[in-house]
């Protein structure tokens, strides 16, 4: 995929921009000694970027850009988010079993409604049960139990 | 000799069941494409700390050996490597395939994994002691300089940009110092409750690594499994494909000694040493033009290779610190939070749990050869997970993973958060690997960067610039920037000379 400069260029002053914030939140510390490894490694990142910044600017990259498929990923990371928000007080394998379920159906190549919705429900149920067998009954591991398991 | 003291430990029932288990584990977890070796062991390090540390340490290392022999059998069977590392064996492997010679390839696969494998664990055993023993003339600026030389080669070797490698190693560096200072007990950049004591390694490693794959393959669910097309496999006997096998000396020993070199380059990992063993035998051989078509030989020194890195990739880890391939970093994550640290003492005060280890690295390329020839028959199931599926099964398990950590939701933000950032930063030409690098070594090179001030008084510059060993590191760290810029700028000649074509 060819990406028009200006974006690259636009990339590489965000990236500076940030190595800059994190030079000032590092270097201008009321205890600069304890501030001191991440003020020098925040000043290299600074450093680096302004030359990643020229070499933008003088065209002097390889295009390594790729294009983000966002309008096919903003599901996944919501569902991930709701996951996360979930675990607490649903319980950690109802909230494995809802991610499961919403993932599979959401991103399902099946056309079928029905179809999908049993094929997804089979899976989550089928993995959520692998888990807890595997992890809370073999393994023993501390999970957070919500209203659900 | 030591090494032969301890293998009775790999054969305890608990040990050598882990280990098998581990192995066919990775087999199918290899074999399936979009999940990578690097991030296989990350999501398995949380589960690990149940257990014994040689334990714990045998099921890491069965996977990652078996994942990399385990890549090569959807990479022959669908034309998808499961690993990087598999590239170059598709090259003839799926040829073979697509000639009804599947089973054959698989054979010659495992059987050609397991000459190159032994063979670098072999070299694990007998060089990295003497290593380690020249790792106790290092004081803190030596092991400063080796922290820095670790993150500048990942960030070198590791393809693309040298200085996006660079700032990805710089910001893991940063990341690191979140939390407490390590000498002073400061807290830093704890601007959210979430990050009070700062980034947990496993709950990076697991984001950096797993969820930029779960988004890659949303992107693609759903588009690839109506055009991929099955080899069918017929019936071979393993013992003709054996002796064939045995009887391909050339790529053999060009497989195992290039997989060997390359492993023990910091950074380099089985993408490169499959590809150069690929292109050595191809180059050597009576026929080249035959290569490409179904060659034999091109599966067996690609494999051979790959497996042969495995062994010494962890000999500057085991010793420096310094990982030789992304999936050592990973395992470098596994060794510090057993409580093992790279140097001398692994093989004086652990000596137990660090030779049951490598010892389980031998017996497990058997166990991987047999469990390879037994499962690659099934495998193909493996290979037909939809990718949906795959992505659902790892957002579970990169949850579950980072939350058993440390029974702390604030982990699973932080990697979800880490792991969406990296992914678009993914897109735009950084990479996860120096990263996770920096954040793992961050504490070790500010402990010794802060303990090496103290010594040295007045006289810092003198301190950390000056000594023979300083200066061999900088100049290795310097030409292998300079050497990075140098094939970038070769890379980008190229491709431009192309578009203009």
């Amino acid at each position: 995929m060819s990406v028009v400069p200006g974006r690259r260029l636009f990339v590489a002053l965000l990236v500076t921009l940030i190595a800059g914030f994190l030079f000032k939140v590092s270097y201008f510390q009321e205890n600069g000694e304890a501030y001191l490894f991440p003020a020098v490694v925040a000043g290299v990142m600074l450093c680096l970027s302004l030359l990643s910044l020229a070499r933008e600017a003088f065209a002097l990259c390889v295009d390594d850009f790729q294009p983000f498929p966002f309008e096919r990923q903003w599901p996944v990371i919501l569902m991930m988010a709701a996951g996360v928000a979930l675990i607490e007080i649903l319980g950690m394998y109802s909230t494995a079993f809802l991610i499961l379920l919403l993932v599979t159906f959401w991103y399902s190549p099946q056309e079928n409604t029905r179809r999908r919705l049993l094929q997804s429900l089979a899976m989550a149920a089928g993995f959520s049960l692998t888990m807890y067998v595997l992890f809370s009954m073999l393994l023993n591991v501390q999970v957070p139990r919500g209203w659900l398991i | 000799m030591e090494f032969i003291q301890y293998f009775g430990e790999v054969f305890t029932p608990v040990n050598f069941l882990i280990l098998a288990l581990g192995t066919i584990g990775g087999l199918l977890l290899g074999a399936t494409p979009g999940l990578s070796p690097t991030m296989a062991v990350a999501l398995l390090i949380p589960f690990t700390f149940q257990m014994e540390p040689a334990s714990s340490l045998i099921l890491l290392g069965a996977v990652y050996t078996a994942t990399v022999a385990g890549g090569a059998v959807s990479g022959i069977l669908v034309n998808i490597p499961g690993a990087p590392a598999n590239i170059a064996t598709i090259m003839d492997g799926h040829p073979m395939a697509k000639q009804g010679r599947a089973t054959e390839a698989l054979h010659y696969c495992f059987i050609s994994s397991l000459i190159g494998g032994v063979f670098g664990v072999l070299l694990l055993i007998f060089f990295t002691p003497p290593l380690a023993e020249l790792a106790l003339k290092f004081g803190p600026a030596e092991l400063f300089w080796i922290a820095i030389f670790g993150v500048t080669i990942i960030a070198s070797i590791g393809g693309g940009s040298v200085v996006k490698g660079l700032i990805a190693g710089a910001v893991g560096l940063w990341l690191s110092s979140i939390g407490y200072n390590p000498v002073l007990g400061e807290e830093r950049f704890v601007f959210s409750d979430h990050l009070a004591g700062g980034i947990h390694v496993i709950a990076a490693l697991i984001g950096l690594f797993a969820i930029p794959e779960v988004l890659t393959l949303v992107a693609g669910a759903g588009e690839s499994r109506g055009r991929v097309q099955y080899a069918e496999l017929s019936t071979h006997s393993v013992w003709r494909s054996m002796a064939y096998n045995l009887s391909r000396i050339k790529a053999l020993t060009i497989g195992s000694v290039v997989g060997s070199i390359v492993g023990v380059i910091p950074g380099a990992g089985g993408q490169i040493a499959g590809l150069v063993a690929y292109d050595q035998t191809k180059k050597m051989s009576k026929d080249p033009s035959a290569f490409g078509k179904g060659e034999p030989d091109g599966v067996i020194a690609a494999e051979s290779a790959n497996n042969a890195m495995v062994g010494p990739s962890l000999v500057p880890l085991l010793t420096l610190g310094i990982p030789g391939s992304p999936t050592a970093a990973v395992l470098l994550g596994g060794l510090l939070i057993n409580g093992l640290f790279p140097g001398p003492d692994l093989f004086t005060v652990h000596g137990k749990v660090t030779w049951t280890f490598i010892d389980s690295l031998l017996v497990g390329q058997v166990l991987m050869m047999v469990f390879g020839l037994m499962v690659a028959r099934y495998s193909v199931f493996v290979t037909r997970i939809p990718k949906h599926t795959m992505a659902a099964a790892v957002i579970v398990l990169a949850i579950f993973g980072t939350y058993s950590v440390q029974n702390s939701v604030s982990d699973v933000i932080v990697m979800l958060i880490l792991g969406v950032l990296m992914y678009f930063a993914s897109r735009i030409g950084f990479s996860a690997a120096p990263l996770v690098l920096g954040l793992i070594l961050g504490q070790l090179t500010e402990t010794n960067f802060l303990q090496g001030k103290m010594i040295a008084g007045d006289e810092v510059w003198s301190y950390f610039l000056d000594g023979p060993i300083n200066k061999i590191i900088i100049a290795l760290c310097l030409a292998s920037v300079a050497y990075s810029i140098y094939s970038e700028r070769r890379h980008s000649r190229r491709r431009r000379a192309e578009a203009l074509l």
